[in-house]
């Protein structure tokens, strides 16, 4: 076996939407070492009183819990006994996937998942922070694809291609009966080519010749929202290695236009690396602004049982004491939940909205020797207050089912109607984060 | 706070945050948490050949052995998984179930420990549940084949037989719960207890709000006492589904018999192949042969029995029916075991005293897998005659072997053929057909007929 020391760990946060059949992220964040000493294999023994009344029973009537013996025995039986002839090496290989994705599925964990050599791969196609196409994100619905969102700044957008548009033909082939993987297939490509994208626009059929490039997504977005009160709104969208970049540069700009409060809006934001969590949250909490907490971002409880704590960044702090609200939603998960509960914890900024989805899980992926991988959940993560961010607890201590998330200072349920990002109008949430911003910045002013 | 309303604005605020959708790496395997969502899936994802990682490339290698790899996940799971769901005897049971489900082969099945205890009990003569056997029949269902449960035989004096169940009988509902047709495994955890009900784990529930898995209905009706079910059953002949209520309960039922019936008739039953026969067999005939006039050899609602190793001898079936074979023929090839296309292998016989008597079988819908081949093998060297209908064909013989953690495995090993090489799936017709019920009296009847007719002939 080749040595584990050589890997690297990748810490992530899956992107838990329940509403977009989401999935994750992954970065190559913490340069952690793993201990390339296998450990010995433990053993459960089993008494079975049921087993020894039987009539017949085997004398070993002491089973042993043993997945690495059973599994051995099983391949072992097949190999001497199934009447298929097919059992070759690669048929061996794909039946030991099935059984870890059987281990995997029994430890009842959404979060933890076997990837084998092809999911990894596209995986590691996604982690990238940049890809390869177009710029637009489809949707199935019911039977026809449609496009569900056109990324900025993207092919697709410069050329007009809008959400809602229904793919009907690739390179001048109909789509009919084809699955969304197949269509996704046709359309991606090498960067620099081209592809012929015929789409239905209600009952107009267009069709658009789009250039596959390298779609670098934008993941902080931000602008005055108030100009009288120069109050700032900036959005992450995603705590990836490109983050804290875009974020100070963010910073930059807003204050180059006189910004004097900050709308941080997590709304919809599924997480990401929990180093870069570390980073955005020192971006708003000060050091040593309260001395008890000992500058605990977040606390990481491991499978050993050993507890990590991630403190505070020193000179990433760019709020200079500015008044901060802070927006969040059922879709903000994981790493958006560390930060959230941190400002909140240290009553750095008002929490608005409505309560986060409740993931205090930190998942490690290990790669395995074959090319295939294991992801699976290795930390839960309590706040600076030591809050469960997955559950409340009862006053005996048990979990209370669904109860997890960050709950908002101020509960804010958004319209129905509201229409995005430039939607301010409808926009409940931001509009009370600026109502509390303008009232806040007037009390200071009247202060003074 | 209303739940809806938050649901409907976290899915506008998702569908409006752009970046999300940069991080959706599996986006377009759907999502089991909502049944509404929609697939999704992003054009830029993919780069063909710029997505080897360099750095992993150092160290990975495809043909790393299996065991390995399977190693290294258990290790993971053991040391670095940190809630404390996972339990070491569920896991090695989903991973078995998991990898014989691999196979495709739905002939082929894991058993937990707790089923293994079962099933070893009815490949004896103890049943629990309701007291059938079961077969996986693949019916259409618009385009696709799916498995259906279905009864293959009726264990005398169980439940199942005093509801009226019969061989044949297709189950598709428990309780008023659809029976779904996938060789999925599903294995409840913490073992099914004595509160089990038949109903659905809660995440089921969401993807099937009305269904239980075909596996874990045929473990409502195969283990357990003092369960009642009410079945929703398609029988052939039948306009409508007939509403059954049955009541499980442990059911004894010798493997085998021996009765005389009129003056130098015998009548010798067997239900299950396994040492028991064997035993009994080698008993009656020892004692009754040199009084034996003629000898019935009732198969009808018997399930065959399996192949097994050093490690389960009493329960090996194909022992048996080799003992009766040999006691009952002069010998020679009963039947052929087909492991695959090329490899054949003769099921010979060597005779242990060729009887004196004639020889009458009696054989139902329900005579099953091995008891096909004894039917066929008395017919084919025996020159006996079968009376009664076409029979199940079950043509698979299957190699049952226990594993250290208490469960077990049952492999499909072997296609059943007739002694000249004709395939046994279709079952084998009989020679005389007669209603099942009405068979051992015209039996009785045939054999005291030519016993007469030998007399006179003297």
């Amino acid at each position: 076996m080749k040595t584990l020391g050589l890997k690297t760990r990748y810490l992530l946060f899956p992107a838990i939407c329940a509403l977009c059949g989401a999935s994750w992220l992954v970065g190559f964040a913490s340069p952690d070492v793993l201990s390339s000493a296998h450990s010995q294999r433990k053993q459960y023994p089993v008494e079975d009183a049921a087993l020894k009344s039987l009539p017949n029973a085997p004398d070993n009537a002491k089973r042993t819990i043993d997945p690495p013996a059973d599994y051995r025995d099983a391949i072992r039986l097949l190999k001497a006994h199934h009447y298929t002839a097919t059992l070759d090496p690669a048929q061996i290989r794909l039946l030991t996937y099935e059984a870890i994705r059987g281990m995997v599925a029994s430890l009842d964990d959404p979060f933890s998942s076997f990837l084998d050599p092809d999911d990894w791969t596209q995986m590691q196609a996604t982690t990238r922070g940049d890809f390869e196409g177009v710029g637009i994100i489809l949707q199935s619905d019911n039977g026809r694809v449609r496009v569900a969102e056109v990324v900025e700044t993207s092919p697709a957008e410069k050329a007009g291609v809008k959400s809602g548009d229904t793919i009907a033909k690739v390179n001048g082939q109909a789509v009919t009966g084809q699955s969304m993987n197949e269509i996704v297939r046709r359309i991606k490509g090498n960067p620099g080519t081209k592809v012929k994208v015929g789409i239905w626009r209600g009952a107009t059929p267009l069709e658009f010749s789009l250039l596959r490039t390298n779609v670098v997504p934008p993941i902080v977005k931000y602008e005055i929202v108030d100009a009288q009160a120069r109050i700032a709104r900036i959005a992450l969208t995603e705590f990836n290695e490109r983050s804290i970049e875009q974020l100070f540069a963010a910073f930059d700009a807003v204050k180059k236009q006189g910004a004097r409060a900050i709308i941080f809006d997590l709304r919809g934001n599924p997480g990401g690396l929990l180093d870069v969590s570390i980073d955005v949250a020192s971006v708003f909490i000060r050091r040593d602004s309260r001395p008890e907490f000992q500058n605990a971002v977040v606390f990481v409880k491991e499978g050993s049982g050993d507890e990590a704590k991630r403190v505070l960044r020193s000179d990433y702090y760019r709020m200079d004491k500015m008044p901060l609200t802070v927006l969040v939603n059922g879709g903000s998960a994981s790493a958006a939940e560390i930060v959230t509960a941190a400002i909140q914890d240290y009553g750095a900024g008002t929490i608005v909205g409505e309560r986060t989805y409740g993931k205090g899980k930190v998942q490690t992926l290990f790669p395995l020797d074959d090319t295939s991988a294991l992801r699976l959940t290795t930390g839960l993560y309590y706040s600076p207050k030591h809050t469960d961010i997955n559950y409340r607890h009862d006053a005996a201590g048990r979990r209370i089912a669904d109860t997890g998330g960050v709950l908002p200072d101020v509960a804010v349920t958004q319209p129905p109607n509201w229409g995005g990002w430039s939607d301010h109008k409808n926009d409940a949430q931001l509009q009370h984060g600026i109502e509390l911003l303008q009232t806040k910045l007037n009390d200071a002013d009247t202060a003074r | 706070m209303n739940e809806k309303l938050r649901q409907t604005v976290a899915a506008i605020t998702i569908l409006g945050a752009i970046g999300v959708c940069f991080v959706l790496g599996q986006a377009m395997r759907g999502s089991v948490h909502s049944a509404n969502a929609s697939k999704r899936a992003r054009l830029f994802a993919n780069a063909g050949s710029s997505l080897a990682d360099p750095e992993r490339a150092d160290f990975a290698d495809a043909n790393t052995d299996p065991s390995e790899i399977f190693d290294e996940a258990w290790e993971r799971i053991q040391h670095d998984f940190v809630l404390d769901s996972m339990e070491a005897e569920y896991l090695t049971e989903l991973m078995l179930a998991r990898l014989i489900a691999g196979t495709r082969d739905s002939a082929s099945r894991a058993y937990t420990a707790k089923q293994n205890r079962t099933r070893r009990a009815a490949l004896l003569d103890c049943y629990d549940g309701i007291g059938a056997n079961f077969a996986l029949l693949h019916t259409k269902q618009g385009d696709v084949a799916r498995p259906v449960l279905t009864i293959q035989s009726v264990v005398a004096g169980s439940p199942a037989a005093s509801a009226g169940l019969k061989t044949g009988d297709r189950i598709r509902e428990i309780n008023g719960r659809w029976i779904i047709g996938t060789l999925e495994p599903d294995i409840a955890r913490n073992v099914p207890n004595d509160d089990e009900t038949g109903a659905a784990k809660p995440d089921e529930q969401s993807k099937f709000p009305k269904g239980v898995t075909l596996a874990a209905a045929r473990d409502l009706l195969s283990m357990g006492k003092d369960k009642i079910y009410k079945l929703s059953v398609e029988r052939t002949g039948e306009p409508a589904p007939l509403e059954i209520e049955v009541r499980t309960a442990q059911t004894q039922s010798p493997a085998a018999s021996f009765q005389w019936q009129e003056e130098g008739i015998g009548l010798l039953t067997i239900r299950r192949f396994n040492l028991f026969t064997h035993d009994l067999v080698e008993k009656a005939l020892t004692e009754h042969t040199s009084k034996l006039h003629g000898l019935i050899v009732d198969l009808r609602q018997c399930s065959g029995g399996v192949q097994s190793g050093t490690f389960y001898p009493e329960g090996n079936g194909v022992l048996a029916l080799t003992h009766l074979l040999g006691k009952l023929t002069p010998g020679g090839t009963a039947a052929i075991w087909e492991r695959h296309k090329r490899q054949r292998e003769p099921l010979q016989i060597e005779s242990k005293g060729k009887p004196n008597y004639s020889l009458a079988v009696l054989i139902d819908k329900g005579t099953a897998n091995l008891a096909e081949v004894a039917a066929s093998g008395l017919r084919d060297l025996g020159r006996a005659k079968l009376l009664g209908t076409p029979t199940f064909g079950d043509a698979i013989l299957r190699h049952y072997t226990e594993l250290k953690s208490g469960g077990a495995l049952e492999i499909a090993t072997a296609h059943l053929l007739t002694a000249n090489g004709k395939p046994m799936d279709k079952g084998i017709a009989p020679d005389i057909s007669v209603a099942p019920e009405n068979a051992l009296e015209l039996a009785i009847k045939l054999l005291a007929k030519e016993f007469k007719e030998r007399k006179s002939a003297e």
